[in-house]
């Protein structure tokens, strides 16, 4: 036994030829006998055994709750944070959230590639939120009170008395911080949502998967296709019927999906959120047959998942 | 079953010394195998999850309250096995028993790792992951158990 690997062998051959020679061998008997135990325990507790946790979180993988862990968590946080403020800024700014006191003070959102999707505001504009609520037959409410609800946790998102949170933000007080700091709670983190003003977002794969087969198979037309972030380009006379928001993500990526349905138009704006130009988002306008059947449509698709 | 059964078969039995007990605890194994078959990730070989499969039916079988109550008889039979008259092979023989002993003669901490290590020819890594513990942990169990094995076969073989 000059060195290790001598003893290594010679513990090795020498145990195997010891169990051999006591017999402790797999015999075909034993295999018969365990093929019959196998059939015969069909049934039974075939679980892992305790120790096993690897297993165990690859199974729990396989549920329907997205967790985010680590350094995704975080990072979804953040992007979540910047993508939603990007959507409620950019579609506030659209329903005059930013109210200008003068004329002079217009508001432009200049992307490049998307020259009919511009924000402009140059009309002295009072309208708010919740303006926008009440026009829309939504009770009133205060915009300096507004609040979002914010989802999250081990069920289905949609089922209020599971998971809505008593935690509520307030509606200008969008900050990354806020929503990083939630996502790293360590709880499923599924979005925000609007649900009274018909506006959900969506951080569940399924979910988002059907929503999009029933889109495929909506009667609409593609009017144009624009490179650039616009989640909202209908003219001041549409009125929005329903806005989804939904993202799915993994360490390379953090895909958006913006859905916009007016009464006759469809809006889809796609890319990854994790890019930092709005160039690398796409936008495209439909013409839509019946927006008010389509939003009804995706909202019982909502209500039954 | 008949590539990797004997692997797990001696496995279990380094851990409940008992022929009988072993053989039960080779179909526990198999039987969780085969309906956990769709966990196996791949991330390792067949041969490391039956192994850790293996040891970790065999602790959960020695914690239960039956084991408590009832300890298997340790008798060596290297007497029955010796039964050929060929001087070589008894020597051998005996030399093998030697070494069983020795090992089984390891507090557990020490067996199940030069089991694994040295029989099971699973890596430090593999070996670790096995029994839940840092792979730090497992080299210092094996410098320790080398150290005991060679005291206890010095001079023997």
């Amino acid at each position: 036994m000059e060195n290790n690997s001598d003893l290594e062998k010679v513990i090795h051959d020498g145990l195997d030829a010891s169990w051999e020679d006591l017999g402790i061998s797999v015999s075909e008997d034993l295999i018969a006998r365990t093929m019959k135990a196998i059939e015969e325990r069909r049934d039974g507790d075939n679980s892992l055994p305790e120790g096993m946790n690897e297993e165990k979180a690859d199974a729990d993988k396989k549920a329907r709750i997205i967790k985010i862990s680590g350094f995704v968590k975080y990072a979804a946080g953040i992007a979540a944070a910047l993508l939603v403020g990007l959507v409620i800024g950019v579609g506030a700014a659209r329903n005059g959230m930013f109210v200008r006191k003068s004329a002079d003070s217009a508001m432009s959102y200049n992307m490049a590639a998307a020259p009919e999707s511009n924000y402009n505001s140059t009309e002295t504009s009072t309208e708010t939120v919740s303006d926008m609520a009440t026009e829309e037959g939504i009770p009133g409410e205060d915009n300096e009170d507004s609040a979002m609800d914010f989802y999250y946790g081990e069920g289905d998102m949609l089922e209020d008395s599971k998971l809505r949170s008593a935690m509520s933000i307030d509606t200008n007080g969008i900050a990354g911080d806020t929503v990083a700091e939630a996502a790293e709670t360590g709880r499923t983190f599924y979005g925000y949502a609007y649900p009274d003003r018909n506006y959900y977002l969506i951080e569940d794969q399924e979910l988002e998967g059907l929503i999009t087969e029933y889109l495929k198979t909506v009667d609409k037309n593609l009017v144009s296709s624009v490179s650039g972030f616009a989640n909202y380009t209908g003219s001041d006379e549409e009125k929005t019927l329903l806005k989804l928001s939904m993202w799915n993500h993994d360490e390379q990526s953090f895909m958006l999906s913006d859905y916009v349905i007016c009464e006759n138009k469809l809006y889809h704006t796609y890319g990854n959120a994790f890019s930092s130009s709005f160039t690398d988002y796409n936008t495209e306008e439909y013409s839509l047959a019946d927006g008010a059947a389509v939003a009804e449509q995706i909202l019982e698709i909502i209500r039954i998942y | 079953m008949r590539q990797y059964g004997n692997d797990v078969l001696r496995t279990a039995y380094s851990y409940v010394k008992d022929r009988d007990a072993a053989e039960d605890l080779f179909q526990e194994v198999f039987i969780k195998a085969h309906y956990n078959m769709d966990k196996f990730r791949g991330d390792c070989s067949i041969k490391s999850w039956l192994i850790r499969i293996t040891i970790n039916v065999c602790k959960d079988y020695l914690k239960s309250a039956y084991q408590k109550r009832v300890v298997p008889m340790m008798e060596f039979e290297e007497d029955a096995i010796v039964s050929d008259n060929d001087y070589e092979e008894v020597e051998n023989a005996d030399r093998n028993a030697q070494i069983r002993r020795a090992v089984e003669s390891l507090p557990e901490n020490y067996r199940e790792v030069v089991v694994s290590v040295y029989f099971n020819e699973q890596s430090v890594a593999e070996t670790a992951k096995a029994l839940n513990v840092a792979e730090g942990t497992v080299k210092s169990r094996l410098s320790r158990a080398r150290d005991m094995l060679k005291n206890k076969l010095e001079g023997r073989i």
